[in-house]
């Protein structure tokens, strides 16, 4: 136990200069990434949920209530809108991952920007 | 098109690779995520002495199932948790010779089923970072297995051990496990972890059980990864020390390299190199790797393998492989021969 203190009293300076300089530049430290390995989870959606790759349950503090995705709660998802959405989803990993050159990956970039203007405004 | 794409890629951003509550909603809500997926495959393997079919569960990234639940608590911040459960049913790292003519791991059917916990953590996130408790990767984890190539689910530097680790190399008396190592960190283990993110740049620090310690950090792009992994088990397992780096990048037209080595300080000074050459384009991904281990265990072992991903079905990833596992300064050691093909499904 006192190794494990001692170990995290090591760790701290290290924690500390990240503290600090975050705070200094005002950056939120905790905006992580938090995609996950494709051998971990294999991207895209699964046969039964949605673009997240999971099947949702909610619960809203305001109401009380849980609900599903339609899909979930019918048990009986459209399997043409899925196929579309898979394609979509194809198409739109395709154009991260090749067509980074592409003038419609360009309009793509300028397009999230917009939204982060969007969003500032 | 381009609308749909741009509406369908903004909304998998909000989604992140998991859950991400709704950030204009006033209400406070709380989302859970249920996912998993089947990974199972059929292998003809040929030690030398023996050969066989063996059905198995694909051990690179096992049969498993997840709950994934977060929450706006306040001020800021959100908390959450990942409970996953391994579920294998003849895990293929387990398939040793005798398997090749009996029913399966064990020699009956069930005998060899494994059931484990992956993930049992809790965690919350604020300005300050992330910080995590409970059962988790430890920062190091991942440090030598960084791959963009889209064929990691049959192919990565540690494929050799997941598919084949208690195969033995002819009669030599050795198994690929003993003399393979991608020396990949502390892997998952009960520990305290901080995260920090600095836009593309992210750090990460972890103490566990046994006074162990790691560090992590990691620099990534769409199409570019780089990660370093450091590490002391102090006094839990073998008490090594040790460290890694892998990195990976994509083309724009589909081409990809991904690298790895690592090492650790146990008697020989064991290190593991891996180099693999990719290409994806659409919805396949195709591979050729090598990988080294030298002064681990008995002798040096190495291996070689080409892959194919395909991924044409939503939720379905098809793959195969031929796998060659060699052993050098070892007698009576005979190449281990895969060819190995299945299909993951997600849900």
């Amino acid at each position: 136990m006192q190794g494990a203190a001692r170990n995290l009293l090591r760790l701290a300076p290290s924690a500390l200069l990240l503290l600090a300089i975050a705070g200094c530049s005002n950056t939120n430290l905790g905006d992580i990434d938090e995609s996950v390995d494709s051998r971990e989870q294999m991207p895209g959606p699964g046969i039964f949920s949605d673009d997240s790759g999971e099947t949702r349950l909610k619960w809203s503090s305001d109401s009380g209530e849980s609900t599903a995705p339609a899909g979930a709660q019918s048990g009986t998802a459209s399997t043409t809108d899925d196929k579309a959405e898979f394609e979509q989803f194809k198409a739109w990993n395709e154009l991260r991952t090749s067509g980074r050159e592409s003038a419609e990956y360009r309009e793509f970039q300028q397009w999230l920007e917009y939204r982060k203007f969007k969003a500032a405004e | 098109m381009l609308e749909a794409i741009k509406s369908r890629a903004f909304s998998s951003a909000l989604a992140g690779s998991a859950l991400i509550l709704l950030p204009c909603a006033a209400q406070a809500a709380v989302e859970v995520g249920i996912s998993g997926q089947v990974n199972r495959l059929l292998m003809n393997v040929d030690n030398g002495v023996e050969s066989g079919v063996v059905h198995a569960d694909n051990s690179v990234s096992g049969t498993r199932w997840r709950f994934d639940g977060r929450g706006d608590v306040g001020d800021g911040m959100t908390a959450g948790l990942l409970y996953e459960t391994q579920l294998q049913s003849n895990p293929s790292n387990k398939i040793t010779v005798d398997s090749l003519d009996s029913d399966g791991v064990g020699g009956n059917v069930g005998s060899g089923d494994l059931f484990s916990t992956r993930f049992s953590y809790v965690w919350l996130k604020g300005n300050f970072g992330r910080v995590g408790i409970g059962q988790n990767s430890g920062a190091s984890d991942g440090s030598a297995e960084l791959d963009l190539s889209g064929t990691n689910v049959i192919q990565y530097s540690a494929a050799g051990g997941d598919l084949l680790g208690s195969m033995e190399f002819g009669s030599s008396g050795v198994t690929v496990g003993e003399v393979r190592n991608n020396f990949d960190g502390l892997g998952r283990n009960d520990n305290l972890r901080y995260d920090a993110a600095f836009d593309k740049f992210r750090v990460a620090f972890s103490v566990g059980n046994g006074d162990k310690v790691e560090a992590g950090a990691l620099y990534q792009l769409d199409n570019f990864k780089i990660g370093l992994g450091l590490w002391d088990e102090k006094d839990s397992g073998a008490g090594n020390a040790g460290s890694a780096i892998s990195a990976s990048w994509m083309s724009g037209g589909g081409f990809n390299v991904t690298a790895s080595m690592g090492r650790d300080d146990r008697p020989g000074d064991p290190q593991n190199v891996y180099l693999k050459l990719g290409y994806k384009q659409g919805d396949h991904a195709f591979g050729i790797d090598w990988g080294e281990t030298t002064d681990l265990g008995a002798g040096d072992a190495s291996s070689y393998s080409v892959a194919w991903v395909g991924q044409m079905l939503k939720g379905v990833e098809l793959y195969a492989t031929y796998r060659v596992e060699s052993l050098d300064k070892v007698a009576d050691a005979e190449d281990i021969k895969a060819l190995a093909g299945g299909a993951r499904i997600k849900f």
